[in-house]
């Protein structure tokens, strides 16, 4: 005992030390955050209380007021972002248990995937034209709706900038995410293939985060679709994008 | 209590090894999806062999699959940097973003659910969260009561 306290004494010590305060610091705020924003986002749901862009405005709060920088923050980005990888691969499990349901939708699903991608980026493609917007800004916004990781290759391919792809493929999760739920209930989507299909395709993962929130059914087919329209946007984007 | 958080590690510890493998899958084959993707392909493709039951993974996959949204916030967070990029033409693009976004869900959303067929509308109840069957003869249930139960709520 006397030789193993100071030892452990000394650990704790270094563990508290700046940075890992740090990091429990930033992970503790996100988890306050998203609990808190779960619980609104059940009170008054609507798109400013999706719980992503809720979270993410309180913890963007919080570290402004406190004037901690991002870098600061960013141990909160390693820790929850290991996660995701397990968590998509946990999405077969819903996915298996409605496979005849799935097998039944498929070719609705195919159609409604390749269509909606390849209008959402002529969409794109055509509106920052129209708003004057220059050629690297309008090839990187054409690949938004592709998942990050993918969206980053495809850029280097058809001379679009990573970084700023990246950023709109983020930007354009959250917008997805938020806008997503409210406007298909608007045009009368309930089916919830047809709705984890548009949110999947549209929102990437954090389509795929909303989706789940509204049922595993709906998540499960948003992963798949995230999946096939970064195969499909990967074929089709070089195609598109090499004319601007 | 301490059982059930082995369990609850030794499962997500399972779905993580899937992710790695697919990961590697990914990059060796040199296809264009992302590793994780190919993981759930991974791990679909073994529950559908019949070896392996979904049980086996059922409440780590809960847990993860609930709070997936939770997972993204970090990374969302990192807009807070591009701020100068953003700031410049940021109504264009951000309007660029909302107008083909919702065109684009508009579009893939009804398609799908037109052509899809009558009535395959999918039974809502959920295949997580097995403590809240009500059904005393679920196998899940017996255990779950028999280990004790600390929510998954609570996690």
């Amino acid at each position: 005992m006397n030789v193993t306290w100071p030892a452990s004494a000394t650990w704790i010590a270094e563990f508290c030390s700046k940075g890992n305060a740090l990091a429990v610091y930033a992970v503790g705020l996100t988890l306050a955050a998203y609990g808190l924003s779960r619980r609104l986002s059940r009170l008054w749901p609507s798109p400013l209380t999706t719980p992503v862009f809720c979270s993410t405005a309180i913890v963007v709060a919080v570290l402004l007021a406190g004037h901690v920088d991002y870098a600061e923050y960013a141990p909160a980005r390693k820790v929850f972002g290991w996660f995701i990888g397990p968590a998509t691969v946990a999405l077969a499990i819903p996915l298996h248990k409605h496979r005849r349901l799935l097998v039944s939708c498929l070719a609705p699903a195919f159609i409604g995937l390749t269509i909606g991608a390849v209008s959402t980026m002529g969409v794109a493609v055509a509106f920052a034209r129209l708003l004057g917007l220059s050629g690297i800004l309008l090839r990187s916004l054409a690949l938004k709706s592709v998942t990050a990781a993918v969206a980053v290759e495809i850029a280097a391919l058809v001379r679009a900038d990573p970084t700023l792809t990246a950023a709109f493929v983020v930007v354009n999760g959250m917008l997805g995410a938020m806008i997503g739920p409210w406007l298909l209930d608007r045009v009368g989507v309930h089916h919830p293939v047809a709705r984890g299909l548009a949110l999947g395709t549209m929102a990437h993962g954090q389509g795929i985060a909303q989706a789940s929130l509204e049922s595993e059914l709906s998540g499960a087919i948003a992963s798949v679709a995230m999946g096939l329209s970064a195969v499909f946007c990967s074929l089709f984007a070089p195609a598109l994008l090499s004319h601007f | 209590m301490l059982i059930r958080a082995a369990g609850l590690g030794a499962q997500i510890g399972a779905l993580w090894a899937l992710n790695q493998a697919g990961q590697l899958i990914a990059t060796r084959l040199r296809i264009p999806v992302p590793g994780n993707v190919v993981g759930m392909c991974l791990l679909f493709a073994l529950l559908c062999t019949g070896r392996v039951p979904p049980r086996l993974f059922a409440r780590g996959a809960g847990l993860l699959a609930r709070h997936y949204a939770l997972f993204f916030v970090p990374i969302a967070v990192g807009l807070m940097q591009m701020g100068q990029v953003l700031g410049a033409h940021g109504v264009a693009l951000v309007s660029v973003l909302v107008v083909s976004t919702s065109v684009g869900l508009v579009i893939s959303g009804v398609t799908a659910q037109v052509l899809a067929p009558a009535g395959a509308a999918g039974d809502a109840e959920p295949s997580f969260a097995p403590a809240r069957s009500l059904d005393p003869r679920d196998p899940l249930v017996i255990r779950e009561a028999a280990e004790g139960s600390v929510g998954l709520g609570a996690l």
